[in-house]
């Protein structure tokens, strides 16, 4: 049994400071394996973030078979380790461009090329809105991670959130205008 | 913050109104006189559709498919009502289930479990169904029926085979190396049978290999023989992450060619493959390559540890599984030793021939490896020991190894060629869709940029789509928004310039947007006048100073960038030409450099040739930290670079690497020591005479920032000096680095973030009259080479015609890059002459151009 398996046992067992340990343990993985990945891919390869994150699941838990509940809190935390890499690539990225604290980078970390169309402002931009979409509407902001940085289907988002697949749609809808009005800003409101 | 969750829930029920007047309606009931609210949900309604373009598409990688199942004992499906569950790997579950009609019995159940196209999978099944049918075999369990559940899921209905896998059974009974032999002569025999029905298996392992006893006798039983085939899925590279899942199943049985996941080439030899995984597992209780190993690695490298990879011989496997090996033995019945030992030979042999990565040196058919598993059981001389065996094979090449050379080359150059069209073949219509979509998003990124009142950026975004195909017509439409703005801008930059004529900083602001609107005349007034504002007293001699060489020079020409064969997707900056202008050094963190950034050269004949390929300067020269390029001496002789790797005093430190003569190689890079090199970043450029040492730095006691200083040193033999720092004429509370000396030493262009540049690092130029007198004020180096975008890494060829940069404008070549821009000498070729260019076309006209001539009339 994995360590992320134990913990995952844990945490269904009524174990509420174990949801605390997965994240780490998922973060050190994906990263692992986006870097790993990185150097075998050829050049000019990009990575998908949401197949690490199924890649990692297959390797962390294996393909035996898991309750519903286990899978919510892996991807759930997969979702938010996903999306703190992509960040801290991307504001790395911003950084570096500048030249800027360039002794201080973590060497260990290569760059990691997304298979992505955001640029890296609207990147951040989109980290920031969702962080603010955390406080004001939880739910919707776990919706969005787990669709968006776990690239789960809505209709299992909506298992793992326990609501129907309407309401996850109709939260996926709200989510996407009011993301892309905080990405965007002022400027399409007035165009 | 507003409360959010009411604004959705109105939001939500709004967007579902079906006319405009219901919404309007609903939103006048819903907001009441709650404007705040009313306007908010506005907004949202008005940009839903953009919102819904700008999340077209899954923003990081695909979707993963779901796999829960609603089935469970009690189910009915068609005519089967699911009993027990009796088995569930990655890929399927399988029931025990009741069949009422036409016969009441129980049969296996197997439903798949990811998504798949059900239709297409019944389909596969209905068309090998009469060849399935035809198989009757004892060791073979019968595939009766297949269908479809009701959650759509695709099901195969076969006889009900109760028993264990064939490694289980054999490892829980202790079965001697003969008895396991026995029984795989049996599934060999099995194979061949369907084999000549024409059905291949697909998926031979030993879950799919069951043992019952019967009568006291073992009888294995090969089952799911028809379902790889109706479940196959082309894998496409796009798919191969998400559908992940349905290969790891069985990895470790898979044969070379199926690693491919080329279906086309699979024959009944991939299923004799298998079956020497299978055999190799029977004797040593190991695969040739781990199922773990394989997980572990990731798909690319699985796909090459089974199609390159050589297999260890099992004998050879079995020394080295250390304590394992006695329990591996004792389910033998045997010890470590002699288990060895009777497999050494014969057995290696034979399973080594299964195992061949080339088809055709394997087994021919089932048969025939049964037949060898035979003759070695009755101490017969085995096939595999004949001729044709890789021992032969080794020997043949060492005779014929020019030959032999010769012909594995041509295999391999056809073999890329024809990976390269198929890949070519399937990225097409891929590609076309990533070109639309890019083109579309610059788009989209310029309109941003044009709403935030950015448009210089606007206008970088806009270029390299004005001639795209899908969003071409928009572009140009959004290209003449942008000149109105620019000139709205240059209106109203005048109208201040009227007001206070002594602000240097309106004059580069419209020489700025003047480049927007292509006037040449206007750009070279205010750059002048701008220069003048802030530097009168080099206004007397002017005519041949660098300033006016650059403030001149530069509006003639345009950036370009060192296009797709310098340049890659990554980041590649820091460019430094050698003295005779035939080689360009630079940095990059592509890939496949040794981590960090590392230095890479590119080569041309001659200085009219294009660049080659660019070539990494190997692991002397750079380390898995960071190595940067900063400069190369006059002589070419000596490149200094920056970089943090271990042994230097700080964060980045000055080194440099020497060679003897330009054909030579690089040799191992020295640290400049600790008077050049603080503790914090140090990053220094040589000057053309060797006497300075420009370094850009941010220790202590600077004045914001990096600053730049200057260390130098009376002879080429004696140490460094202290550096100096430029002091605050020249270093701004904000960034200041980069810098490039010209050869003459007066003129130092650097790169600045100062707030009153055009964009967010720029290029400055700061000059002296003679060595010995100070320097002046800085100037901006105006707005051809400067852009919204940021610019670094200035470097000028040894001739002065040319100076390279890095800038992460927005190019058809996409990513940071190298670009570089002439610079036009003052005097000369400033006047276009116009009837020149009448003259040539009319020449042209005249060498038989005269049917396009006559079409115009």
């Amino acid at each position: 049994m994995s360590d992320v398996t134990r913990i995952l046992t844990a945490i269904e067992q009524g174990d509420a400071q174990a949801t605390e340990k997965l994240l780490p343990l998922i973060y050190e993985e994906l990263r692992l394996l986006a870097t790993r990945k990185m150097s075998q891919e050829p050049l000019g390869q990009t990575l998908q973030a949401t197949a690490l994150v199924h890649e990692a699941y297959l390797r962390l838990i294996g393909t035996e078979d898991q309750s519903w509940d286990n899978r919510g809190h892996f991807f759930k935390a997969a979702a938010e380790a996903m999306r703190r890499i992509l960040i801290e690539n991307a504001r790395r990225k911003r950084t570096h461009k500048r030249g800027g604290d360039m002794g201080k980078v973590d060497l260990k970390v290569a760059d990691l090329p997304m298979d992505t169309y955001l640029d890296l402002d609207d990147l951040i931009a989109l980290d920031e809105a969702l962080t603010k979409l955390v406080t004001a509407d939880a739910a919707v902001a776990d919706l969005v991670k787990l669709h968006c940085f776990a690239g789960l289907p809505l209709v299992t988002v909506a298992d793992i959130l326990g609501v129907s697949t309407r309401t996850a749609e109709r939260y996926w809808a709200f989510a996407k205008t009011w993301l892309f009005n905080e990405i965007c800003g002022e400027e399409e409101k007035s165009l | 913050m507003k409360d959010l969750k009411k604004i959705r829930s109105v939001f939500c029920e709004a967007l579902e109104k079906e006319t405009q007047e219901e919404r309007e309606a609903y939103l006048a009931q819903a907001c009441q006189d709650d404007l705040i609210l009313r306007t908010e949900i506005d907004t949202l309604l008005r940009t839903h559709s953009k919102a819904n373009d700008f999340f077209k598409g899954p923003l990081f990688g695909s979707e993963i498919p779901e796999d829960n199942l609603s089935e469970a004992p009690g189910t009915i499906i068609d005519r089967y009502k699911l009993l027990e569950k009796i088995g569930e790997g990655g890929m399927a579950v399988v029931y025990m289930a009741d069949q009422q009609e036409p016969i009441s019995r129980k049969v296996a159940l197997k439903i798949i479990k990811l998504g798949m196209d059900t239709k297409s999978v019944i389909a596969r099944f209905e068309a090998e169904r009469q060849a399935l049918a035809m198989m009757d075999h004892p060791n073979i369990a019968k595939v009766l029926d297949a269908g479809a559940t009701e959650t759509g899921r695709p099901y195969f209905v076969m006889e009900l085979v109760t028993g264990v896998s064939i490694t289980e059974y054999c490892d829980k009974n202790n079965l001697s190396t003969k008895e396991r032999l026995s029984l795989f002569i049996q599934v060999c025999n099995a194979v061949q049978h369907a084999h000549q029905k024409g059905i291949i298996h697909r998926d031979i392992k030993p879950t799919n290999v069951m043992v019952t006893k019967r009568d006291g006798e073992l009888f294995p039983k090969v089952i799911d023989f028809g379902i790889a085939k109706a479940t196959r899925q082309r894998l496409t590279e796009k798919t191969l992450f998400t559908r992940y899942a349905h290969i790891i199943g069985t990895p470790a049985y898979m044969s070379p060619e199926q690693a491919d996941l080329s279906d086309l080439e699979v024959d009944t030899r991939s299923d004799i493959y298998s079956l020497g995984i299978l055999l190799y597992e029977l004797l040593t209780g190991t695969t040739p390559f781990s199922e773990e190993e394989l997980r572990k690695a990731g798909y690319l490298e699985m796909q090459r540890m089974i199609r390159e990879q050589e297999p260890t011989k099992p004998s050879t496997k079995l020394t080295t599984l250390g304590e394992i090996l006695t329990d591996i033995a004792k389910r033998r019945g045997c010890t470590p030793d002699l288990l060895t030992k009777s497999i050494r030979g014969d057995l290696d042999w034979i399973v080594m021939k299964t195992l061949e990565k080339a088809r055709d040196r394997r087994y021919d058919n089932a048969s025939a490896l049964a037949l060898d598993v035979k003759h070695h059981l009755d101490n017969q001389p085995i096939l595999a020991r004949a001729p044709s065996t890789l021992y032969s094979l080794r020997k043949f090449l060492y005779r014929h190894r020019v030959e032999a050379l010769a012909a594995v080359a041509l295999f391999i150059m056809v073999s890329i060629l024809g990976v390269a069209l198929s890949v070519w073949g399937y990225n097409k219509s891929q590609l076309e869709k990533e070109l639309e979509m890019g083109d579309r998003m610059a788009l989209y990124r310029c309109r941003y940029s044009c709403g935030a009142g950015d448009i210089g950026t606007a206008l970088l975004e806009i270029t390299p789509i004005l001639n795209s195909k899908y969003v071409g017509d928009h572009a140009h439409i959004m290209l003449g928004h942008i000149q109105r703005m620019a000139q709205l801008k240059i209106n109203d930059l005048t109208g201040k310039i009227e007001d206070n004529p002594e602000d240097a900083d309106n004059y580069l602001q419209r020489a700025y947007y003047c480049t927007l609107l292509n006037d040449n005349e206007q750009i070279s007034e205010d750059m002048d006048k701008y220069v003048a504002v802030l530097n009168p007293s080099a206004e007397t001699d002017l005519r041949n100073s660098w300033i006016q060489k650059f403030l001149i020079g530069l509006w003639d020409s345009a950036p370009t960038n060192l296009g797709p064969i310098v340049n890659s997707s990554y980041w590649d900056m820091g460019p430094c030409i050698s003295p005779d202008g035939r080689e360009l050094y630079f940095h990059s963190d592509r890939p496949s450099g040794l981590g960090g950034y590392d230095i890479w050269v590119t080569n041309r004949e001659t200085v009219q040739d294009p660049w080659g390929e660019p070539v990494h300067l190997g692991p002397t020269v750079n380390s898995s930290s960071w190595d940067c390029n900063t400069g190369i001496s006059a002589d070419g002789l000596s490149l200094y670079i920056m970089s943090n790797r271990p042994g230097g005093s700080g964060d980045l430190d000055t080194w440099v690497t020497m060679r003897a003569s330009i054909s030579e190689p690089w040799g191992e890079p020295v640290n400049l020591g600790p008077t050049i090199n603080s503790s914090a970043e140090d990053a220094g450029t040589i000057s053309a005479d060797g006497l300075s040492l420009i370094i850009c730095s941010n220790r202590s006691g600077g004045y914001g920032g990096h600053d730049i200083y200057v260390s130098t040193r009376a002879t080429t033999d004696d140490p460094w000096g202290e550096p100096v720092n430029l002091g605050p004429t020249v270093n701004s509370s904000a960034w200041d680095w980069t810098p490039f000396l010209t050869a003459d030493g007066l003129s130092l262009i650097f790169t600045s973030e100062r707030p009153s540049g055009l964009g967010r690092s720029d290029f400055w130029l700061t000059t002296r009259d003679t060595t010995k007198d100070l320097w002046a004020e800085p100037v901006n180096l105006g707005p051809t080479i400067n852009s919204s975008a940021y610019e670094t890494f200035p470097y000028i060829s040894a001739d002065g015609s040319t100076i390279f940069f890095h800038s992460n404008r927005p190019s058809e070549f996409g990513g940071p890059d190298l670009w570089q821009m002439s610079i036009t000498p003052i005097l000369g070729s400033m006047q276009t002459d116009g009837d020149a260019e009448t003259e040539q076309k009319s020449l042209e006209s005249n060498n038989g151009k005269e049917v396009v001539a006559g079409n115009n009339h």
